[in-house]
């Protein structure tokens, strides 16, 4: 049996177990905590490897500038798609109207961090520190300097980039080893998902859910599959490669958890490794599609709850601000809550029904982390598409080399 | 961009940044942040860097015996360069006399006291690092220091089979100098901004409100760095004109930021290429931040006495040593963190019975006496390498 056919025998299984038996399905919570802690110790040295080893062998700077604007273009043209969808389901469904919530919730959390304070926490004070608390932007931030210092200093720099290029090729090897745990991981958060009973809240607040998960599947359909078709990226291959990444994320709502093994299989896809390096990152942090268009819906349906009027003028200027506002929301934890917080305060919506949308949330997150991961397997993808690199489907007929059939 | 040194463009972001301050304050408060991105980024320099030179240095130096005899050449050259500092401090004050004829208002001191001066063993343990990750997740620098040293020594002891490990550090510190390089574009924004907040928030009235002290204190440190450290350029045969073209870029770093670790790795890479061989520069810099803090020294000096005289209580000379001495003792291993000479001034001066409202005064103008006390530091610790390596008979012949 393979280990994609495994993991989604897991998830069944978890799904059953946790509508069968939801008392003992939440015992497990411990196998997927395991699971998490082993691919979240996989990023820092993953990350920190691949870029450095990305920008110090590309050679010129010149090559690592156009990967990267190219990306960045590509990341804000993906915003302004998802926003306007976003602004489109907020209209169509409505899903806060009727709701009248002003006054129902007092002492919402309202979380510590300042616009300042992020943009301050965006740069490295101590790279190990950025390490320890998987500071990604920070990562981010210091590997493409180093890298390119590495570049600078040249031939001198070889012992610390041959180092980091052996990291990087070993932990695409441990993020391997730690995959065969993934079965067991993934199963017990389905269990524990489901036993919680999270799925009630789809009848109180079916609207919302239909508003977010029609946009995002919109999102799919009529922009990123016309988007592959156009770039002829081979549709069904891709499926496959993403199967097992898009499992993690799915289940484990936890962006960053499928990030070692989407790498491994968008390698296996045929993106090149350089291209990878940069680009998987800088999605990571800038190409949030999911999250962009879940903090906008969220905006709309938290005014229309408590019966705040948004007139199109206001729309357009709260879509302009998010543009930019929506870069970086993988900086921090609980991020995607600040920047809605900031948004509604800046424009005095009262924040009551902000207790209704946490309710929500563990449905709507499922969906949304897929989304941004699918985006971020794209990205590259299309990327080395525009860089040249052509995706033969013979090349990878299936995702499973043979080292994954074991 | 290309015409103008790094230096021209500093004092351009410093007049900028003080033009900004005075005209649209709230505007320049807002600046912040970006002195604190410049700030964060210079810190996430200072582990990586001195692992690299401390590691590559002492092994490559050779023996531990030579790191030994440099440690306690180091530890003499500070005392002696300190003491001067607090002599100078206690003259200056007991001279001018500045806090006389004060009356102190009996408010906001709690807030500048609440803080407690660690205690000397608990200073001492803490000089070592139980884990080199977490010391260098935190900036420890005293820590990472007494890692790399061991491990330096290690490689050097083992030889042969610690050459990828001393080859991967010659090329993380050459990187990291490289790096450094790259964050001082970002350094007349950030001394800016820097500024700009400092003045936006403060005022021009700091200045002149205590102006006899600010100008006690100024006087002091300038006589300090031409009669003390002039003295000792002289003695040591160092190379003036080129002393002064190395040290001027961190002088007004440390200047406009009031930070000596933001200072810190270009004042390593100029000393470098000034002459001081790697292994010195490695070794007696960072702990030089924690042992030889000449104005820092100067400043305690003068303001600890300062507060007596304000709250009109009279010290002997005798008094007032043993209180430099607590204070001496008390103030090392805090270097690098803005504003921690004012903290271990106020439980310096709790623990002698002496009023706290003085702290409350000294702390509206510590932002203007931190910057002059920080330069002054950092001066110090490149003109200490200097010394070092001219004592150790080095020639100081300029590198590429």
């Amino acid at each position: 049996m393979t280990l994609t056919s495994a993991i989604f025998l897991a998830m069944a299984a978890g799904t059953a177990l946790g509508l069968v038996a939801p008392g003992f399905a939440l015992q497990l919570s411990p196998l997927t905590a395991i699971f998490l802690r082993l691919v979240q110790s996989i990023i820092a040295p993953l990350i920190l490897g691949g870029l450095i080893t990305g920008i110090a062998t590309a050679g010129s700077g010149k090559a690592i500038g156009r990967i990267g604007l190219k990306s960045l273009v590509y990341f804000q043209i993906v915003t302004v798609v998802v926003l306007l969808l976003a602004l489109a389901a907020g209209n169509l469904f409505r899903p806060g109207d009727g709701l009248h919530m002003r006054g129902a919730a007092a002492g919402v959390e309202t979380p510590q961090i300042t616009w300042q304070a992020m943009l301050e926490q965006s740069v490295p004070a101590s790279v190990f520190d950025a390490m320890a608390q998987g500071q990604m932007l920070q990562l981010v931030v210091f590997a493409a300097l180093f890298g390119m210092a590495c570049v600078g200093v040249g031939e001198r720099a070889q012992p610390v980039v041959r180092f980091f290029a052996a990291v990087n090729d070993l932990m695409f090897r441990y993020t391997h080893y730690v995959m065969y745990v993934a079965p067991l991981g993934i199963g017990a958060a389905m269990a524990t998902t489901i036993a919680r009973g999270g799925w009630s809240v789809f009848s109180n607040f079916g609207r919302l859910i239909a508003a977010e998960y029609s946009a995002l599947a919109a999102l799919l359909l009529l922009f990123y599959l016309p988007l592959m078709l156009a770039a002829r990226i081979p549709v069904l291959p891709f499926l496959a490669a993403i199967r097992e990444p898009f499992a993690i994320a799915f289940a484990t709502t936890a962006s960053g958890a499928a990030l070692p093994v989407a790498f491994e299989k968008m390698e296996a896809f045929g993106v090149p490794r350089p291209v990878l390096n940069l680009v998987m990152p800088l999605g990571f942090c800038f190409n949030t599609a999911g999250s962009s268009l879940h903090i906008l819906l969220s905006c709309l349906f938290l005014a229309q709850a408590v019966d705040f009027h948004f007139d199109a003028a206001n729309q357009w200027a709260m879509f302009a601000v998010l543009l930019v506002m929506t870069k970086g929301v993988a900086a921090l934890p609980r991020t995607t809550l600040v920047v809605i917080i900031g948004i509604l305060n800046a424009w005095g919506v009262p924040l009551d029904a902000l207790p209704v949308l946490l309710g929500v949330d563990a449905v709507l997150d499922m969906f949304r982390t897929s989304v941004n991961l699918i985006g971020n397997c794209l990205a590259p993808a299309l990327i080395a598409r525009i860089e040249g690199v052509s995706f033969v489907p013979a090349l990878s007929p299936t995702p499973e080399t043979p080292a994954q059939t074991r | 961009m290309r015409r103008l040194s790094l230096t021209a463009w500093i004092f351009i972001g410093m007049a900028t940044g003080i033009a900004l301050g005075t005209a649209a304050p709230d505007l320049a408060r807002q600046l912040a942040p970006v002195s604190a991105i410049f700030l964060r980024l210079i810190k996430s320099i200072i582990a990586p860097l001195l692992f690299g030179t401390l590691v590559a240095g002492i092994a490559g130096s050779g023996s531990v015996k030579a790191m030994g005899r440099i440690g306690l050449k180091s530890i003499v050259y500070f005392e002696i360069v300190t003491t001067l500092a607090l002599i100078l401090g206690l003259t200056a004050v007991n001279v001018t006399r500045p806090g006389e004829g004060m009356t102190l208002e009996r408010t906001a001191a709690e807030a500048a006291v609440s803080a407690k001066p660690p205690e000397l063993a608990a200073i001492l343990e803490h000089t070592f690092p139980s884990s080199v990750i977490d010391s260098m997740a935190k900036g420890e620098v005293l820590q990472i220091v007494v890692f790399c040293f061991l491990f330096g020594a290690a490689c050097a002891s083992i030889g042969e089979k610690a050459r990828p490990v001393v080859e991967f550090a010659e090329s993380l510190a050459e990187i990291m100098f490289r790096y450094t390089k790259y964050v001082m574009y970002l350094a007349p924004i950030g001394v800016g901004a820097a500024i700009a907040v400092t003045i936006g928030s403060k005022g021009f009235a700091v200045l002149f409100g205590l102006g006899k002290l600010i100008l006690t204190m100024y006087v002091a440190q300038v006589i300090f760095v031409v009669f003390v450290l002039g003295a000792v350029i002289m003695i040591a045969r160092i190379p003036l004109r080129r002393f002064i073209e190395a040290v001027e870029e961190p002088f007004l770093i440390a200047f406009s930021t009031a930070s000596s670790e933001a200072a810190l790795p270009l004042a390593m890479e100029n000393m470098e290429r000034f002459g001081v061989p790697k292994h010195i520069v490695g070794f007696v810099m960072p702990t030089g931040y924690s042992f030889n803090l000449d104005g820092t020294t100067l400043y305690l000096s003068l303001a600890s006495v300062f507060v007596a005289q304000a709250a009109g209580v009279q010290l002997t000379i005798g008094q007032q040593v043993i209180m430099m001495l607590t204070l001496m003792l008390t103030s090392k291993g805090v270097a690098g963190v803005p504003r921690a000479a004012l903290v271990i001034l106020a439980g310096t001066l709790a623990s002698f019975q002496l009023p706290m409202e003085g702290v409350a005064v000294l702390l509206g103008i510590d932002a203007v006496m931190d910057m002059a006390r920080t330069s002054v530091n950092v001066l110090g610790n490149c003109l200490a390498t200097a010394v070092i390596a001219r004592w150790e008979g080095h020639a100081l012949t300029p590198q590429p």
